[in-house]
């Protein structure tokens, strides 16, 4: 976890930062790498020597023979120097990959571990983009700016010192020269990042209304919308094209004057030379020498200033990494581990306000006063309209969000103390949306834990899916056709609504937890796949803790227990039968009036689609 | 090619001519640093005289007008591949859309994965262009370097020239790797980017698994294989480009081996040195046309995959659709069908095998409602799907007034047919353009079919009315919610077949019933599938469909 590197220095903001941090985790390797930057820094300049001295020998009409030995040996070096190129880059996209990849897992996790309101305001895309696109714009970054700036600098340092070794008079004119140079990219390193962000807003827009009619694509044809979609996509391209334009001009500006810098520096170089030469201090060979060493950085530095647009994305990349890095939502974790057993669920005066909550009425508690103990082993259904905080109330036991005061106890704990990985073992959450990925059956039941093959095949039978895998051409090794978002859309996934629900039901089966949270589905589901999940639901639910929020009142004849919320208080606690006996009770009246409650709308979801 | 280059045409090909010539350019500078050197050489007093000075003028003003000039070039040129770009994005993107539900059904590629494709795909392609531009002001620049340096020394001139070339076509020799190369990088590109799409998706399911750990440990897999996969490519391409930078040493001093035998001067050390340097890029050019040629084949398959019937002959610069806002006409409405009054559709022995559907027949008169009833995986979905073309029969025929219609998808749209799926999808439009969806409608039409689909309180609530923005930059809709706008969105073409797959979740029963009733009223014909109780007692017909496969 390297996280902690560039967690401290964030605020500084700059994508060098981000680099240092990388490249401090991987010391050893830069060193490395720093002595063969070394080594493919001195081969041009020592070509530049012997074509220096081969000019000097061609002015004094040396032999041939010496002449021939001279350019042999200046085409040797080309070839070594041809041959170390290609290490060098090896090395570099290497290392570039390896340091970068680390910040993808570390991203990954920082995401993977953030709570319920992280993801309410971002969508999986725009993760995806922060992970994968923007660090790769760092691993360009590394590899084709970082790696290459690196080598000039050397590579200026290089001439200059050997200059003034050979012939120290033409030490100053390249000297200055290159500081001009230097001046020249540094002034103007972040000049096109406005434009460069425009650049990306209207690619976004381009690719979002992509993705919209991609993922649309039945009712985009099947409703005759293609030619709107195209549209679109062409309102946002012409955007596009202009915002390239835009930040195309301020890039040749930056280019041009680090080339003109360069051509200053050559022009001076000459004079110099000559004024020299003149002087009769130096000869023509050396004159040559000074030219050369400025083409020795000029070829590479030509290169690299098409590439400074790069490092304009870097920076923005770098930035939203390091704000994504930034941000924290995590419910904090204890240390404290559960007892053994079942356990009890508590409620004590327990309030809760989403202080983040987008709707109108935000400041209305979610929760209040909610005192409630369900005990071990039994299982209550919780009832109630959207809205009225049956939702909250599993949330708070998942530890998704934090009470805004009273307690929440698990096993006679709170909440707030327990220890992350103890808690999710032995508290389990089945959602309302299923989601899959892109695996095998195996992959996709065990959520890449380390199950048995058998224990894996013995929660899908135990759920009824046991029929269903024996189908399955690979067996638990065969590929789920996830789509994209990860839910099975219609029924081109390999998996109907119904077995969703069904593998998720043996997710949770397969951790034999202690307590259970389910968050009942309301898909459409036929009465014979109904009849299978009740029969799933209730081997999850024997002999453990269960909460089941109840979105449809025929499917809580599992429960013990019935508890009735309105407005975010608990209005009714008690025995399902007894409540449903007595004919005044707010359950039995909502059984009177069948199947109205709750199914006029989709409710609010455990976890956010 | 040259299709997709002409929605800024005249931006491209002045930026193509500018670029050519500055890669021309470097003849002269090369030449008057010959020329300096040559008057150093012949006295070293030179500088004392007014036309050294002069070349020197004439070398800095050289210079400075080519980095003026491609400064402007290049800003047109850019524009110009970027409008290719997008027009052969665009053309991707409308083969998708254009070939109709057969390629959402059929397609095996994921929404990630296609957009990951339609994303870069069309730059690789365009690139091409480039590569051309680029080879073709190197071939120019070669011809006037190996007419100076061969009138200085034929042989040392060719001996320089010719290893350039070997190495161009050792380039070539090894091309096929570099395809191979792309791809692999690509797939576990894609590989990546789904799985962290997923992962994302699901992450509060990863968390309260407390699988965060085990699941990061598959992105490390995947990480890895990608990092190897693009190294390999980024050592192929950067790699070869360095390489024959480097190489150019070689040739400078083998040529130089050569005109050692003659009488040299300073001033023609120079010329080899500088000429043979940038002429480096010719061969490096050349190379780089055959990479590119060869991505422009591997992203022409993988746009190619993303159509209706995945083809290898697919090219979505030639196939060319108008895109109309790239400096072309603005966006006409598209074009209507003409409505054909239904009378009767018949489905005619209907079969989607992998779906469970074999040899379904019905009929459905003129304003009836006809259910599909069965249970879950049934078929039901399939059916609908498939009488509206979003899915490919394998078997059997729709009829609309008797005749059979060949095209089920192309037909199938309003204002003969609408479809409401049962996950429906939204754009991040406004309301109102959700439902016209690029055509003219006025907002009573668009208030008449929402109120129609019960969403009038809904839209009451609503902060701008019609005008609101939702999806994720807007209103987040409920699902049910949702999906009466999305009936909304059919209803609104009045059309003369509606097929709605399972309203139960966006209405209460009280509400559907009414619905079917105003429907009716309206003359509607309605192909539903549900279960529910009420609606499969309201209706004309029922279709039960068999049990779980």
């Amino acid at each position: 976890m390297i996280v902690g590197h560039y967690r401290q220095r964030v605020n500084a903001a700059a994508p060098w930062k981000l680099v240092l941090g990388l490249l401090r985790h991987q010391r050893g390797a830069v060193a490395g790498y720093g002595a063969l930057l070394g080594a493919a820094t001195a081969l041009p300049l020592a070509g530049a020597l012997i074509l220096a001295r081969f000019v000097n020998l061609v002015v004094a009409a040396a032999p041939t023979r010496q002449l021939v030995t001279y350019a042999a040996a200046y085409a040797a070096i080309g070839a070594a120097s041809a041959a170390l190129t290609v290490v060098v880059t090896w090395r570099t996209t290497s290392l570039a990959w390896r340091l970068t990849d680390e910040l993808r897992r570390d991203l990954a996790r920082h995401v993977l571990e953030a709570d319920l309101a992280f993801h309410r305001d971002r969508t999986p895309g725009e993760l995806v983009t922060r992970v994968d696109a923007d660090v790769t714009a760092m691993t360009q970054f590394l590899s084709r700016v970082v790696a290459r700036v690196l080598a000039i600098a050397l590579l200026g340092i290089g001439a200059v010192v050997v200059l003034a070794v050979v012939e120290w008079r033409l030490a100053p004119p390249l000297a200055i020269g290159l500081t001009l140079v230097a001046g020249a990219t540094w002034s103007q390193r972040n000049s096109a990042m406005t434009t460069t962000v425009e650049e990306r807003t209207a690619e976004a827009g381009v690719m979002s209304v992509a993705e919209q009619y991609l993922a649309g694509g039945d009712e985009v044809a099947a409703l005759g919308a293609g030619a709107h979609g195209i549209a679109r996509l062409a309102h946002y391209s012409g955007a596009l094209v202009d915002a390239v334009g835009r930040r195309v001009r301020i890039q040749m500006r930056v280019q041009g004057s680090i080339r003109l810098a360069v051509i200053v520096a050559e022009v001076l170089m000459l004079a110099t030379g000559a004024l020299l030469l003149a002087g009769g201090s130096i000869g023509v060979g050396a004159v040559f020498l000074g030219f050369r060493f400025v083409l020795v950085v000029r070829q590479p530095l030509e290169g690299l200033t098409w590439r400074l647009q790069e490092a304009q994305g870097a920076t923005g990349a770098a930035r939203r990494v390091l704000d994504l890095l930034d941000e924290w939502h995590a419910v904090p974790s204890g240390t404290r581990r559960l007892p053994a057993g079942p356990l009890d669920v508590e409620f004590d005066d327990t309030l809760l306000v989403y202080d983040d909550s987008d709707d109108s009425d935000g400041a209305t508690a979610a929760l209040s006063g909610l005192t409630l103990h369900l005990h071990a082993g039994r299982t209550v259904g919780v009832v109630g309209r959207t809205g009225s905080g049956k939702t909250s109330l599993a949330r708070l036991v998942l530890r998704l969000v934090a009470p805004s005061a009273g307690r929440v106890r698990i096993g006679g704990i709170d909440v707030a103390e327990l220890d992350e990985a103890d808690l999710r073992r032995r508290v389990v959450a089945v959602p309302q949306d299923v989601q899959l990925f892109p695996g095998t059956i195996a992959d996709n039941v065990s959520l890449f834990q380390p199950f048995g093959d058998e224990e894996i095949r013995a929660a899908l039978d135990a759920v009824g899916l046991g029929r269903w895998l024996a189908e399955r051409p690979d067996g638990l090794r065969t590929v789920l056709a996830a789509d994209h978002d990860g839910r099975g859309s219609s029924e081109d996934a390999a998996l109907s609504a119904g077995q969703a629900q069904l593998l998720a039901l043996a997710r949770a089966l397969l951790r034999r937890p202690d307590v259970v949270v389910l968050d009942e589905a309301t898909s459409r589901v036929d009465p014979g796949t109904q009849v299978t999940i009740a029969d799933a639901t209730s081997r999850l639910v024997r002999d453990r803790t269960a909460i089941i929020i109840a979105h449809r009142l025929e499917t809580l004849e599992v429960c013990d227990d019935i508890a009735v919320l309105a407005d975010g208080r608990l209005v009714e606690f008690g025995p399902r039968n007894e409540l449903a006996a007595t004919p005044h009770s707010r359950y039995a009246r909502l059984l009177a009036t069948a199947d109205a409650p709750d199914t006029s709308d989709t409710p609010d979801r455990l976890v956010l689609p | 090619m040259a299709r997709a280059v002409n929605f800024r045409g005249r931006q491209y090909w002045v930026g193509t001519a500018a670029w050519v010539v500055y890669f021309i350019m470097p003849l002269l500078p090369g030449w008057l640093i010959a020329r300096l050197f040559d008057q150093l050489e012949a006295d070293p007093q030179a500088s004392h005289h007014t036309p050294f000075w002069l070349l020197l003028g004439a070398l800095l003003a050289a210079e400075t007008v080519t980095v003026v000039f491609i400064r402007w070039g290049h800003t047109h040129y850019m524009q110009g591949l970027n409008a290719a770009v997008s027009s052969v994005r665009a053309n991707a993107l409308g083969g998708q859309l254009a070939s109709g539900g057969r390629a959402a059904a059929g397609r095996r590629v994921a929404t990630g994965d296609a957009l990951t494709r339609l994303r870069d795909d069309p730059l690789d392609m365009v690139n091409l262009l480039d590569n051309w531009t680029d080879l073709s002001g190197s071939l120019i620049f070669g011809i006037g370097v190996a007419y100076v340096l061969a009138r200085i020394d034929p042989w040392a001139a060719l001996v320089g020239i010719v290893p350039m070339f070997l190495i161009g076509a050792a380039n070539t020799r090894v091309g096929h790797l570099a395809r191979r190369y792309r791809q692999r990088a690509r797939a576990a590109t894609s590989a990546t980017g789904g799985f962290l799409n997923a992962l994302f998706t699901a992450s509060l399911t990863v968390k309260l698994a407390g699988a965060q750990h085990d699941a990061v440990g598959r992105l490390d897999q995947l990480n890895a294989e990608r990092s190897s996969a693009m190294v390999a490519d980024q050592l192929w391409e950067d790699g070869m480009w360095s390489v024959n930078g480097t190489l150019t040493d070689v040739s400078v001093g083998l040529s130089l081996m050569i005109a050692a035998r003659g009488r040299l001067d300073a001033g023609q050390v120079t010329l080899f040195a500088s000429y043979l340097f940038n002429l480096v890029w010719l061969p490096q050019r050349l190379g780089g046309l055959i990479v590119g040629r060869r991505r422009y084949d591997v992203s022409a398959g993988r746009l190619g995959e993303l159509m209706a019937t995945p083809t290898d002959t697919f090219d979505p610069v030639t196939e060319h659709r108008p895109m109309p806002m790239l400096g072309g006409p603005p966006c006409a409405a598209p074009a209507t069908p003409a409505r054909i009054p239904l009378q009767q559709l018949e489905v005619a022995s209907l079969s989607v095998h992998a779906r469970g559907l074999h040899e379904v027949s019905f009929t459905v008169g003129r304003g009836e409602l006809v259910v599909v009833s069965g249970p879950i995986g049934s078929g039901k979905t399939s059916l609908l799907r498939a009488v509206v073309g979003l899915t490919d029969l394998d078997s059997g025929e729709v009829r609309w007034n008797g005749s059979a219609v060949q095209d089920l998808a192309a037909f199938f749209v309003p204002p003969q047919a609408a479809y409401v799926a049962q996950v429906p999808h939204l754009f991040a439009e406004s309301l109102g353009d959700n439902l016209a969806l690029g055509r003219a409608f006025d907002d009573d039409a668009l208030v008449a079919a929402l109120t129609l689909a019960a969403f009038d309180e809904d839209l009451a609530a609503l902060p701008a009315g019609l005008h609101t923005l939702i999806g994720t930059r807007g209103v987040r809709l409920s699902g049910g919610q949702a999906q009466r706008v999305a009936a909304a969105r059919a209803f609104v073409h009045r059309p003369e077949l509606l097929v709605l797959d399972d309203l139960a979740s966006a209405l209460d029963v009280e509400t559907e019933l009414a619905l079917w009733d105003r429907l009716a009223a309206a003359g509607c014909t309605i192909l539903t599938a549900t279960n529910r109780a009420a609606t499969v007692r309201r209706a004309d017909h029922v279709i039960t469909l068999g049990e779980l496969r």
